[in-house]
């Protein structure tokens, strides 16, 4: 499984990481990603992931890799 | 006599960095300003480098760097938006402000402007540019930017401050002499859009409208748990014309060039809708448009560099989406890059709060626009220039189809 982690500092609502990975990533209202500390278990959604964490022009999304 | 004296280089400035690149103003700007810029990436001594040009400030050129700067708004200020910076004109919110005062006036907008709103947007737009395709698609030839990519985003502006689309022509002539024309010009141009502003304020006040983002700012907007005051409305009011319109302009310009001189992309990009979205992400780093300027809150030492308090910095979005460290074969236009982590919003706190709405614009036009033009293409014998200036952008784009 993966764990997202959001740097909420650094996001400021691109909202690129939806774009690449809508079935990974959520936004609030204001269109700031909110999914800091999701965990992703559903291997057909990694790329997804990866995607959305290459996506971010802050970079200030890291993906956590663990033995699930 | 020495006639031809070097210019000044402030003593705290290493001479190792120096270089004289005029990034408003260079000669070759006007053919290929991509090109001019991918060589100054090339040709720099540093990341970091002092050009003598425009009374002398500081170049970042690498894409880390740039998003380091403009993470760090307690180093740099956004408080100048202009090199050297300009006096006497009016104070663009939130673009002009640093946190925390700028997040105050800065969340109002986030809402309103947020991917979730977006769907109003693309109906309007779709609506709009069928209306402006209407008015050419018999000639089979037009400037496609006096037809389409100008009086688009005016129209959008119009009926964003509650103002009807009729007036889009003479909104344009504004702009025109507001960024085109002579001091005298400008001021002229200048005046008629306060007193438009102020038209509409006292409007909305009475009759506000459902959906314009004026209204929603009178009637709804809060700063410290005040509505927000007359001065502020009309800041506001004034950074939607300066932000939202040449912007966008610009890149939908640049989208319709690219397509109209390469055969195939046009029926590409019709074959296969879900590619626009990609396609859009890549013009905006190909084709960046603004150079974002910051200035220097204090003293300080900064990646191999001393800076002295009021040091203006470029932080173009040009250089850092043209930053081969960043993007392998920045030139080339590649739809499918695994990474694009583009800087054509710019980024921090004060990232493009446009930026949705212009996605959105650019999107829904080459969705209705592309299936009505059918081989788009450049006039016979027209060549394709760049007006000079910090923003980048064609200065026309004659172009024919078939019926």
């Amino acid at each position: 499984m993966i764990i997202i982690h959001v740097d909420t500092a650094k996001c400021s609502g691109h909202a690129r990481c939806a774009m690449k990975g809508p079935d990974v990533y959520e936004l609030d209202d204001d269109g700031f990603c909110c999914s800091d500390g999701k965990i992703v278990t559903d291997e057909a959604l990694r790329t997804q992931a990866i995607h959305g964490m290459k996506a971010c022009p802050e970079r200030a999304i890291t993906i956590e890799e663990r033995e699930s | 006599m020495n006639l031809t004296a070097a210019p000044h280089v402030p003593d705290h400035v290493d001479p190792a960095l120096v270089v004289d690149w005029d990034y408003q103003r260079d000669e070759k700007l006007s053919q290929d300003p991509y090109a001019r810029y991918a060589e100054w990436i090339a040709a720099a001594p540093a990341e970091v480098v002092w050009t003598t040009a425009n009374g002398g400030h500081w170049m970042i050129m690498r894409n880390a760097a740039i998003v380091d700067a403009l993470q760090s708004p307690e180093l740099f200020s956004s408080k100048h938006t202009a090199i050297p910076p300009r006096a006497g004109s009016i104070k663009l919110i939130p673009e002009e402000l640093d946190p925390p005062e700028h997040t105050k006036y800065r969340s109002i907008l986030n809402r309103r402007l947020g991917p979730k709103m977006m769907k109003f947007f693309d109906a309007r737009t779709r609506h709009l540019a069928n209306a402006l395709i209407d008015a050419v698609q018999t000639d089979r030839e037009a400037d496609l930017m006096d037809a389409l990519t100008i009086p688009m985003p005016c129209s959008l502006f119009l009926e964003m401050v509650g103002l009807s689309t009729d007036r889009t022509r003479e909104f344009v002539g504004w702009k025109d002499e507001l960024f085109k024309g002579g001091d005298a010009e400008r001021a002229a141009a200048q005046a008629k859009i306060v007193g438009m502003l102020e038209e509409t304020i006292a409007d909305k006040r009475v009759n506000p409208g459902e959906f314009d983002l004026m209204s929603f700012l009178i009637h709804e907007g809060r700063v410290d748990d005040k509505p927000i005051s007359q001065e502020d409305l009309m800041s506001y009011g004034f950074l939607f014309f300066i932000a939202g319109l040449d912007t966008v302009t610009s890149l939908m310009t640049s989208c319709f060039a690219y397509i109209a001189q390469r055969p195939g992309t046009q029926e590409r990009l019709l074959a296969e809708p879900r590619s626009i979205p990609d396609f859009v992400e890549e013009m905006l780093r190909r084709y960046s448009v603004v150079n974002p300027v910051r200035t220097a809150t204090q003293d300080f030492n900064w990646r191999g560099v001393r800076v002295r308090k009021d040091d203006q910095f470029v932080c173009s979005t040009v250089i850092a989406d043209l930053d081969p460290a960043e993007f392998s074969d920045p030139l080339k236009v590649d739809v499918e890059r695994a990474e694009n982590r583009h800087l054509g919003f710019g980024g921090g706190p004060h990232r493009c709060v446009g930026s949705h709405l212009a996605r959105t614009e650019l999107m829904a036009t080459l969705q209705e626009v592309l299936p009505r033009l059918p081989n788009l293409r450049i006039k016979p014998g027209a060549q394709l220039t760049y007006t000079p200036g910090s923003l980048l952008g064609l200065a026309s784009l004659p172009v024919a189809w078939d019926d």
